[in-house]
């Protein structure tokens, strides 16, 4: 996809560090830790964009760039630690795994990406390997969906997930034109908002954010 | 253009809730706002739905007669649920269960929600409708959360994370459609519409498009109540106000399948025939009529009956869409009866929560005898669900079974014996709730004047009974035929 051999190997190497960032926020148990590598592989991900917008001369995936770095390595990680704050949620994050087998699975899952690339890329095409970590960071996504017990917890794999796309789009597509890009990013963002401020509400009336008093409604 | 008049229009219909003051100018600008849009949805369905699918709005806009219908759909149904919204939240706020400020952003989260209904089904481009379609997550989120009571809350949570991580993986089915057009010549500024997409989708590399399918199916699926993604839909349709409950049931679940239906073709064009989309639509139908028959049959809450009732016909559609043409012109009848019918027992469900205050059945009790306006709808209600002619389901629940039998004569076995049990449970349930009256159960005997919301649930059963009629003349059946031709 990228002509520019340069801008190939450091693509490699910023593909690898997300993949790290993933694993580091699924073995953290604080949020304010877990928040601060995503905020890192969020910037890592602007510059992605930024490189690719280079590389390809499209000025608008500079605006991804630029709304990449404002929204998720600030606007989206500052609200949750705030509302978090404010509404008096404990600092460690209710798990029903530990750390270590978390990171364990974590893995297991990453080998699990990268066999599902396969079938849809050659290992020799230029973009395998970042396609093959957004798929990591989709799939750690979901898991951290899985196993967190709070609903902050659960929030950072849904933006977890939503990195692992936005990678994906890049890789696989050169990104989408800009009102379609923009549309997604405002869902996001409204869609962290509403979370948030649902997460403040239940705190208000129970007390506690993990999902485990959320037992009412089953049959 | 009169397609974006409509958008205009049904976003000033929810942005002018700010200029009203008091109760009463509320009402009247709420009224006014969604006639306008009712009456423009309706002009532009019913002028599109007899045509082929055409362009409009210099590309922006792409509608064939299924998404006219949708339209008529999403028109008919906002109009009559803000009818019986008026005297629904006039009696919560006069009872202080709900504020001036919260009745003010109900009307706005109501009209946000056609917006970005209306959105996704005239989009021509896949990426504004992804938008759009998780946009109507978004606007409804609050509404389940509408009601700040612990179980709200928790419905709320699930509606939004179960469908904005199932809407996630739709983009992923998405951005792998748009590499596959790639790879079969298209380049991305110009051909993320549906119109391109459709011209050149026999050149797109079908082991990408089986992907891309999965995840969509996955991920819209989530949304349209599928079984096992599922979990989310009696909690959010059963916390809900009931005339927003009406909407989420009657019209955002046949929205979510049409944009599966839209990837379907191209999947289909892609592979050079449909077999393989089919199963796929087989399966999770029969499984999704199947599932909630246990939860019907032991419900003790009458708004999660009907949200299982809902996820069943869901069920009941898909399978038809995975029995080829004749199957989905029983699923085009059957949408629009199932639309017209839940969302009428929704809005009776409303009276009955405002009389009694409680959703389980165990509370509440002759409901004919309190409410005898509402009963009596209900129960016309009951019997179009149940299939009873002239109601619209009947016909299309004929025309599923005879589809069937040809080539799946005992999976629909199965089904029929399903439903048997659904009919049994549903009668069990509801009848007592109509007639019986309950030891313990208080019922305040006095007398029930005839509202807004008993005009709009009497505007269901004519429209009930009118479409019911209309499919038996030939020329309803050349146009379904038509519309379904499209979609194939």
């Amino acid at each position: 996809m990228f002509n520019l051999p340069s801008s190939y190997l450091l693509l490699n190497a910023l593909a690898g560090a997300m993949l790290l960032l993933s694993f580091l926020i699924v073995g953290r148990v604080r949020l304010a830790s877990m928040l601060t590598w995503f905020r890192a592989q969020s910037v890592l991900l602007a510059l992605y964009a930024f490189i690719s917008a280079v590389a390809l001369s499209e000025k608008q995936l500079l605006i991804t760039a630029l709304l990449t770095l404002v929204l998720k390595a600030w606007f989206v990680p500052r609200l949750l630690l705030r509302t978090a704050k404010q509404s008096g949620a404990t600092e460690r994050m209710p798990v029903y795994l530990r750390p270590t087998i978390a990171v364990v699975l974590a893995g297991a899952l990453a080998f699990l990406a990268f066999t599902l690339t396969r079938s849809l890329l050659s290992p020799l095409a230029d973009s395998y390997l970042i396609v093959g970590v957004s798929i990591s960071m989709l799939l750690l996504g979901l898991f951290l969906l899985i196993v967190q017990r709070g609903m902050y917890g659960q929030m950072v794999g849904f933006l977890l997930m939503e990195n692992g796309i936005f990678t994906f789009g890049l890789a696989l597509t050169g990104g989408m034109p800009l009102f379609v890009e923009l549309g997604i990013f405002f869902d996001v963002v409204v869609g962290s908002i509403l979370m948030a401020a649902l997460s403040y509400r239940v705190q208000a009336v129970h007390e506690t954010v993990t999902t485990d008093r959320l037992r009412e409604l089953v049959d | 253009m009169l397609l974006s008049l409509l958008l205009l229009v049904s976003v000033l219909a929810g942005l002018s809730v700010f200029l009203a003051s008091q109760e009463r100018t509320l009402h009247r600008i709420v009224l006014t706002g969604s006639t306008l849009v009712g009456i423009l949805a309706l002009f532009v369905g019913i002028s599109a739905l007899p045509t082929t699918p055409h362009l409009f709005g210099g590309g922006w806009w792409y509608v064939d007669p299924f998404a006219a219908l949708l339209i008529i759909l999403i028109g008919f149904i906002q109009w009559t649920a803000t009818l019986t919204s008026i005297p629904y939240l006039h009696e919560e706020m006069h009872e202080g269960v709900v504020t001036w400020a919260q009745a003010r952003m109900y009307y706005l989260l109501l009209q946000l929600f056609v917006f970005s209904m209306l959105l996704t089904v005239i989009s021509n481009n896949i990426g504004l409708m992804w938008v759009a379609l998780e946009g109507t997550t978004l606007a409804t989120t609050l509404l389940v959360a509408f009601y700040t009571r612990e179980g709200s809350l928790e419905a709320a949570w699930k509606y939004i994370l179960i469908c904005s991580v199932g809407i996630t993986l739709g983009i992923l089915g998405l951005l792998l459609v748009v590499y596959a057009s790639q790879q079969g010549g298209l380049s991305i500024g110009h051909a993320l519409t549906w119109t391109a997409l459709g011209a050149a989708a026999s050149t797109f590399p079908p082991a990408l498009m089986r992907w891309a399918f999965v995840f969509i199916f996955i991920g819209y699926g989530a949304k349209v109540g599928l079984v096992p993604m599922h979990t989310w839909l009696p909690d959010a349709h059963g916390r809900t106000p009931s005339p927003i409950s009406a909407m989420l049931s009657g019209v955002l679940l046949n929205v979510a399948l049409f944009a599966i239906l839209r990837y379907k073709s191209l999947v289909d064009a892609s592979l050079g025939s449909a077999v393989w989309t089919q199963r796929f639509f087989l399966f999770f139908g029969a499984l999704s009529f199947l599932l909630p028959i246990a939860f019907v049959i032991i419900q003790r809450n009458y708004k999660r009956l009907l949200a299982y009732s809902s996820i069943e016909h869901m069920g009941l559609i898909v399978f038809a869409i995975g029995l080829g043409a004749p199957g989905m012109i029983a699923a085009v009848i059957h949408i629009v009866g199932h639309a017209l019918a839940k969302s009428l027992l929704f809005f009776g469900t409303g009276n009955i929560l405002l009389r009694w205050k409680s959703t389980k059945i165990e509370h509440v009790g002759a409901v004919m005898q309190v409410l005898p306006r509402t009963g009596t709808l209900f129960l016309l209600g009951v019997l179009a669900l149940l299939a009873l002619p002239p109601s619209p389901l009947f016909l299309s629940e004929y025309l599923i079974v005879s589809a069937a039998f040809a080539h799946h004569p005992v999976l629909i076995l199965v089904l029929l014996l399903g439903g048997v049990l659904i009919f049994g449970g549903m009668i069990n349930l509801l009848m007592p709730l109509l007639y019986t009256k309950r030891e313990g159960v208080e019922s305040p005997v006095s007398s029930e004047p005839w509202n807004l919301s008993h005009t709009a649930m009497t505007l269901h059963v004519l429209a009930l009974i009118g479409v019911g009629v209309f499919c038996l003349t030939p020329f309803a059946r050349t146009l379904i035929a038509d519309m379904v031709s499209y979609l194939l």
